[in-house]
């Protein structure tokens, strides 16, 4: 006899132990061997249990069952049951209710029959039950494994449906549909997400191949999808991960950058070319081609809703901005000095900071050299002295605006930001020193300090209004074990919190209009956003 | 502490005093990467990229011709050596590099080209090879200008020249390699500036090149465009490689991997005017 216990599951999110342990055999939470039910269909003992499962992004509380299946798979209830296998089954009405599905039970066509319209079951047994959920239809039928696909009005179109086999009939348990949640979420096209060591489910595949992300606001995210030709762009609801995609841009961008309200975004043609495109309803906005100048450019950044800055020119030793509306490009620092990069604009666009670089020189003497030489031998040398990068900034509100170099060091450089007050800040590594953390180094005219997270290995920060946010990777001294978090930092009051434990695979992160407001994306193009106490994945 | 050359270190703010105590965790140490001059300008962003990342990898580029790529990483002189064809095995004109591993970085097109102010937007495959025989010798033979085309051919070891002979003079042979109107050129940068500070000029160079007064010219009537790459009707382009001794390993290998990921692929690669590895079928 089975026994099941009353057991109230009260889990925010279904752990996936529990279910993968569902499949394959009894689990622990609800029963205890032995188990023997002679009847599929109609359990004994019934007991209402139920679980708050991720269903869309929304918990949702569903009633379940353990129910006895044939060992056989697909489950065929006209088959032998030797050895059978416990599996939960849960009650379809309130899947359906937290999809948008719309279950109808034992539909009728209503065919001409001796001429006149009459009422006809979908099959003659009467057990089928149809599913409308994302715009198409399904038909799932007690008892059977064979669901069909497709929109029917007829029993003759509904016999002609593609089939697809579950691997567990549905069931009735006390006048309920329950389904095998797995096996309906497959049917229906949506996917089960593990996340940890829980398990979500999507009555839709999640986005994938993303390339890019970036949060537009609190409920929605940008997201740039790879594929094998040209990009495909999507925005994402942070809530639900419904996602719309966008139509109109005809650019193959492989990144867009939204506006500081997030009612636009821009982008580069492979022409150099700038666009714009404006968000519109259901995923219809206008691209417009804010400028033809053709000439290089990297690194858009807006300042206010209506000006771009970037960096310009094959050797990239301009930076210019754009007039959205007039598509009037200005050169702010046209200096020759080639190679700058990480250019952060403050947001009245006043001033600026920036790295510069140049490459290694490379000689040889290839004087001599014959054609199919046995043993090709020159000598090669790489001179990488004064290669590393080092930090400028541009003031236009100066009495004469010229751009100044404010630092002539060997260590490694990466990220700039600049400040309203004048302060620009970069990430420093000692690379001569395998063991030396980066540290912030703040600038201010001719004063430097550093500022070090104790512990911590910064990886990479971004702005936020007067305050840094920091990924960093955090390891008590001499311990190989580390933690990834992000870091809020005031460089102005010296002051450092942790906000966030992230992933160590986590890279990329944006951030909306509070620290509370971040997403990520993974090494392999997974993002999630922040979402109440946890990440919420919003793509696989 | 660093030795900061133009600021003075007012402050140094220790939020802990075991700060330098922790263990470093991600990837360190130097990088050197030389060669291709054409694949210069999508190292230069790969370096940027991988920085981010990576802040405490110290990456040094440059780019001077191919051979030198895997010539430097025979030397020891480089981790990585770019090139315009796989050096580890043998192309014509030159042999294979033992022991080299070759990593494939995308499809590089190239394009005859000439300055903008020049009429010409065409040239067939003979007319090239004319031209680069010494055979045409005045571009109004090309419907162009009555004046004298001014040859510019890159140096022996040069992975376009390579690639360009190979494929837009279709192997031939009888080059010019001398004369009054013939001028080589050591790197892609040399090229680009040869060509569009002379309107009389002819050259070659991969289309990330071709900007400011360059112009690209179409070749049999196809226009030089990745898009065409893909679509095989434009035939002069070629694979450009990473050079390793032996397979590569910690960060040289971490580098590659960014390189062929898939964000840089459908990223970077694309809006410099390289053609993803995924896109050649």
């Amino acid at each position: 006899m089975i026994t099941i216990s009353k057991t109230k599951v009260t889990s925010v999110v279904l752990a996936a132990s529990m279910l993968f342990s569902a499949q394959l055999g009894v689990t622990s939470a609800v029963a205890s061997s032995p188990a023997s039910i002679s009847n599929v269909s109609t359990p004994k003992a019934p007991v209402v249990t139920s679980q708050t499962i991720s269903l869309n992004g929304s918990n949702t509380s569903v009633d379940f069952r353990t129910q006895a299946f044939s060992g056989a798979t697909p489950a065929n209830p006209a088959t032998p049951e030797v050895p059978r296998t416990n599996v939960l089954v849960h009650r379809l009405s309130q899947i359906a209710a937290a999809i948008n599905a719309t279950v109808t039970p034992r539909p009728v066509f209503t065919e001409i029959v001796r001429g006149r319209p009459t009422p006809v079951k979908v099959d003659a047994s009467n057990r089928t039950f149809k599913v409308d959920v994302n715009g198409n239809t399904y038909w799932i039928t007690q008892n059977s494994p064979i669901a069909r696909v497709g929109a029917a009005s007829s029993t003759a179109q509904y016999s002609a449906l593609r089939t697809v086999t579950l691997d567990r009939a549905p069931v009735v348990i006390s006048g309920n549909l329950h389904v095998q949640i797995d096996n309906f979420f497959s049917l229906i096209g949506g996917e089960s997400i593990i996340v940890g060591n829980t398990k979500e489910f999507s009555s839709f595949k999640l986005l994938t191949d993303v390339l890019d992300q970036k949060l537009l606001n609190a409920n929605t995210s940008l997201i740039v999808k790879g594929t094998e030709n040209n990009n495909e762009y999507y925005t994402v609801s942070n809530a639900s991960r419904v996602a719309t995609k966008l139509n109109g841009i005809t650019v193959d961008a492989s990144e867009l950058l939204p506006s500081p309200d997030g009612t636009k975004v821009a982008y580069l043609d492979e022409n150099g070319k700038v666009f714009v495109y404006t968000f519109g309803p259901n995923g219809n906005g206008t691209e417009v081609e804010v400028s033809s100048n053709t000439t290089e450019k990297v690194e858009l950044e807006w300042t206010d809703n209506n000006t771009l800055y970037f960096i310009m020119g094959e050797r990239q030793n301009i930076i210019a901005r754009v007039n959205v509306s007039t598509g009037t490009i200005t050169n702010v620092v046209n200096d020759n000095i080639n190679y700058k990069s990480q250019l952060n604009v403050t947001s009245d666009g006043t001033k600026m900071s920036y790295l510069v670089s140049v490459p290694a020189v490379t000689t040889a003497n290839t004087t001599g050299l014959q054609p199919d030489s046995d043993n090709i031998e020159f000598d090669v040398t790489v001179n990488t002295n004064g290669t590393e990068p080092q930090l400028y900034v541009f003031d236009s509100t100066a009495q004469n605006p010229a751009p100044a170099k404010l630092t002539s060091s060997v260590d490694n450089k990466t990220f700039t930001t600049a400040f309203a007050d004048g302060t620009s800040v970069f990430l420093s590594t000692d690379t001569s020193d395998d063991e030396s953390l980066p540290t912030l180094s703040i600038v201010k005219g001719t004063n430097l300090r550093t500022l070090v997270l104790a512990n911590v290995e910064i990886v990479n920060y971004t702005q936020l209004g007067d305050k840094l946010i920091v990924q960093g990777t955090y390891a008590e001294p001499g311990s190989t074990v580390s933690k990834d978090f992000i870091y809020e930092i005031d460089t102005f009051k010296n002051r450092a919190k942790t906000l966030f434990e992230i992933p160590a695979d986590a890279m990329d992160i944006s951030i909306g209009a509070t620290s509370s407001q971040i997403s990520y994306i993974t090494e392999t193009g997974k993002t999630f956003v922040r979402k109440g106490n946890s990440w919420f994945q919003l793509t696989n | 502490m660093k030795k900061i050359g133009l600021i003075s270190l007012a402050v140094a703010l220790f939020l802990s005093m075991f700060a330098m105590g922790a263990q470093a965790a991600s990837r360190t140490g130097n990088l050197t990467i030389t060669g291709s001059s054409a694949l210069l300008p999508l190292m230069l962003q790969a370096k940027k990229e991988f920085n981010k990342s990576n802040p405490r990898v110290k990456i040094a580029v440059s780019g001077i011709s191919s051979i030198v790529g895997p010539q430097a990483v025979k030397r020891g002189t480089a981790q990585i050596g770019t090139c315009d064809w796989d050096a580890s095995t043998s192309v014509p004109g030159f042999k294979a590099f033992p022991g080299q591993v070759a990593h494939k970085v995308a499809a590089i097109p190239f394009a005859f080209v000439v300055h903008k102010d020049n009429p010409v937007n065409n040239i067939t495959q003979q007319q090239a090879i004319g031209i680069y025989r010494g055979e045409i010798t005045n571009w109004s033979q090309l419907g162009g200008n009555n004046a004298p085309i001014v040859v510019n051919n890159r140096s022996f070891g040069s992975g376009t020249r390579v690639n360009v002979i190979a494929k837009g003079l279709n192997g031939a042979t009888g080059l010019l390699s001398s004369g009054t109107n013939y001028v080589e050129r050591a790197s892609s940068g040399a090229m680009k500036t040869g060509v569009e500070s002379n309107v009389n000029a002819i050259g070659y160079i991969d289309l990330v090149y071709v900007t400011g007064n360059l112009k690209a010219l179409s070749f049999n009537g196809v226009v030089a465009s990745p898009r065409n790459v893909i679509n095989k009707t434009y035939p002069i382009w070629a694979f450009g490689y990473m050079m390793t001794q032996g397979q590569p390993t910690g960060t040289t290998k971490a580098f590659i991997d960014y390189v062929q990921s898939k964000k840089f692929q459908n990223g970077s690669v694309k809006s410099l005017k390289f053609i993803p590895i995924a896109a050649i079928k």
